[in-house]
């Protein structure tokens, strides 16, 4: 009796229960991240021959690292990789500005912005898998439609992406035009969410559309924009189901961004350590500057209820 | 004289109307074109999903035809497997998305509302949202080990543990944007009236909160439903989903296109359902909290 009185009011305190709401979420992210990037970290310097069975995991110091930085694709992926993120990036910001001004453009119907807003939501909506075998069929050298219409145009057809010097601008046309639906969405968002005063009194003191977008509705979005970019980088730096169902980094290795290398080596050559190193060379080169932007787009609380 | 001016006046006005009108077809015309790219696309797999086997492999290919079949579709719903893959996809998407979402948003509540000691507050945000910037791949291998020991490959929980923890960063961070922007004079008044912490938020913040937690949950089911990776690494058959079936028919040489597209199409049914039941809301629910007015 005592004991559940007291344990009553140990719960009805805000902070136990705080920590018992938090805790799901914590012990979540420790099994599923905080854990295997652990023994990830462990395993990358570790020698272990998976195809033996039995065989022992035994520390090997950096050897794996040593390796990793030594070979060649290793750098061309990490290469390719930041060409996608840099070329992507940008374009998506882009583009997704001119996309939701057009869909907040008061001179179009409303009613078929609104319908497009809706029809904006669908390359979302398809699984990425089935965005990569979609487009080997649009991409296709002889049954495809693309070339089609290039030949109604009277121009020779193309071999997209079965051909090294195309296929990561095909790759990359196929991201773009994926994922500026996303950023266009949450970018309309903040532009119907802006105040209206400051935009109509400018308006009314005769300042072109133009000057109204760059001096009062872009600085108003800065902040907007700095998330939109952030979650796009990261999900950039992360690409990897399209492409496995699209070109799995072919031809050759011509679209082989550095996921698709670590995945070629854990999957296809069962070097399971140089993939944990390659994956950590890969966070580390990744995490300075992730936590610095993350650190500038989560906004400090003002105030909590328990102060 | 004033004729004139009245003349100069009509052609600048006749000029403007012009200029509006040039502007306005020049606008309809860049949704026109965004339009055709948006859905080009999709009507190129529904279309594949329907054709004949036969109109699959002419030059040019066929982009209009009255000539359809079902035929894809029944092959694909067919097959045991398929069926089986179906039922696993959705069990795994909506127990991770409920999941998910209920412990992402009690967590971004906290984080929100209660001042946790040294400065954990900024140190745990930081924290769970770093996890999404990790690469899958940068730990799918330790994580199936750690799966592998636990005895649980080639189950549903697996991939449901797996992706409610992913989805857990983007429910927070959206949540939290949220509760930031969500006025704190309801909650007080609760606390004064003696409410413990779950109580406020069952009964006072949650049902305030719905539109909020519906979508972020969709784009959870989405993630979820889509999920590739972990379903290609820690299954073998029982537990396999849709993405991993659809990814192979790729490596098959006999190309498949009619199943594939099917296939496809079906996926994409119940992604557009949930989608097109939360439209009104969606584009004014992702705003992070970062437009301040």
């Amino acid at each position: 009796m005592m004991l559940t009185a007291r344990l009553r009011t140990w719960l009805r305190d805000d902070r136990i229960a705080a920590l018992l709401f938090i805790s799901p979420c914590i012990l979540a992210l420790c099994v599923a991240y905080l854990f295997p990037l652990i023994y990830s970290a462990y395993l990358s310097f570790c020698e272990w021959d998976i195809r033996t069975p039995g065989a022992p995991i035994e520390l090997s110091g950096v050897d794996n690292y040593r390796d990793v930085l030594a070979d060649g694709q290793f750098w061309s992926s990490v290469g390719r990789s930041l060409v996608f993120t840099l070329v992507a990036l940008p374009a998506e910001l882009l583009l997704g500005t001119l996309v939701a001004l057009l869909l907040t453009n008061e001179r179009l119907s409303g009613r078929l912005t609104g319908l497009s807003r809706v029809v904006l939501l669908v390359p979302l909506m398809v699984p990425p898998v089935v965005t990569g075998i979609l487009w080997r069929l649009l991409f296709n050298v002889q049954y495809g439609p693309l070339n089609a219409a290039l030949g109604f145009f009277g121009l020779n057809p193309q071999p997209w992406i079965s051909q090294p010097d195309t296929a990561m601008a095909a790759v990359l046309v196929v991201e773009i035009l994926t994922n500026t639906s996303i950023v266009a969405m949450i970018l309309m968002g903040g532009m119907m969410a802006l105040p209206q005063e400051p935009i109509r009194a400018a308006q009314m003191d005769g300042a072109s559309p133009l000057r109204v977008l760059l001096e009062i509705k872009l600085p108003m979005l800065a902040h907007l924009y700095l998330i939109v970019g952030l979650i796009r980088l990261m999900d950039l730096l992360k690409t990897f189901d399209f492409i496995y169902a699209m070109t799995f980094g072919g031809p050759g290795v011509s679209t082989q961004t550095l996921n698709i290398y670590i995945v070629r080596l854990g999957s296809r050559f069962l070097e399971y350590p140089a993939a944990a190193a390659a994956s950590w060379i890969f966070l580390l080169m990744l995490l300075p500057p992730s936590i610095y932007l993350l650190l500038k787009a989560v906004p400090r609380n003002q105030a909590y209820l328990n102060d | 004289m004033i004729d004139a001016i009245d003349a100069g006046e009509h052609t600048l006005r006749r000029r403007r109307q012009l200029r509006d009108s040039v502007r306005a077809a020049g606008l309809y015309l860049c949704l026109g074109l965004l339009l055709f790219v948006l859905l080009f696309p999709v009507y190129w797999l529904l279309l594949s999903s329907l054709k004949h086997q036969s109109d699959f492999f002419t030059s040019p290919p066929v982009f209009l035809t009255t000539q359809l079949t079902t035929e894809h579709y029944q092959a694909v719903l067919a097959d045991p497997f398929n069926r089986r893959y179906l039922l696993n996809t959705a069990i795994v998407a909506v127990v991770s998305t409920l999941l998910a979402t209920l412990v992402g948003t009690a967590a971004a509540y906290i984080l929100a509302r209660i001042r946790l000691p040294i400065r954990l507050n900024r140190v745990l945000l930081v924290w769970i949202l770093v996890n999404r910037l990790f690469p899958p791949i940068s730990f799918a291998i330790p994580y199936y080990l750690l799966i592998r020991e636990l005895g649980l490959i080639d189950t549903l929980a697996a991939l449901i543990l797996s992706n409610t923890a992913a989805a857990i960063p983007f429910v927070v961070w959206t949540m939290l944007g949220y509760f930031q922007d969500l006025p704190k004079e309801v909650e007080r008044a609760a606390m004064i009236d003696g409410c413990t912490l779950w109580q406020r938020f069952v009964r006072v913040v949650m049902p305030m909160s719905t539109t909020s937690m519906v979508i972020t949950a969709i784009f959870v089911f989405i993630y979820a439903w889509n999920e590739l990776l972990y379903a290609l690494t820690l299954t073998v058959l029982k537990a396999r989903t849709v993405p991993v079936a659809i990814a192979g028919y790729v490596g098959d040489n006999a190309l498949a296109w009619g199943q594939m597209s099917a296939f496809g199409v079906i996926s994409f049914v119940p992604v557009m359902i949930a989608v097109l039941a939360v439209q009104r809301h969606i584009v004014r629910g992702l705003t992070f909290g970062a437009v301040k007015s």
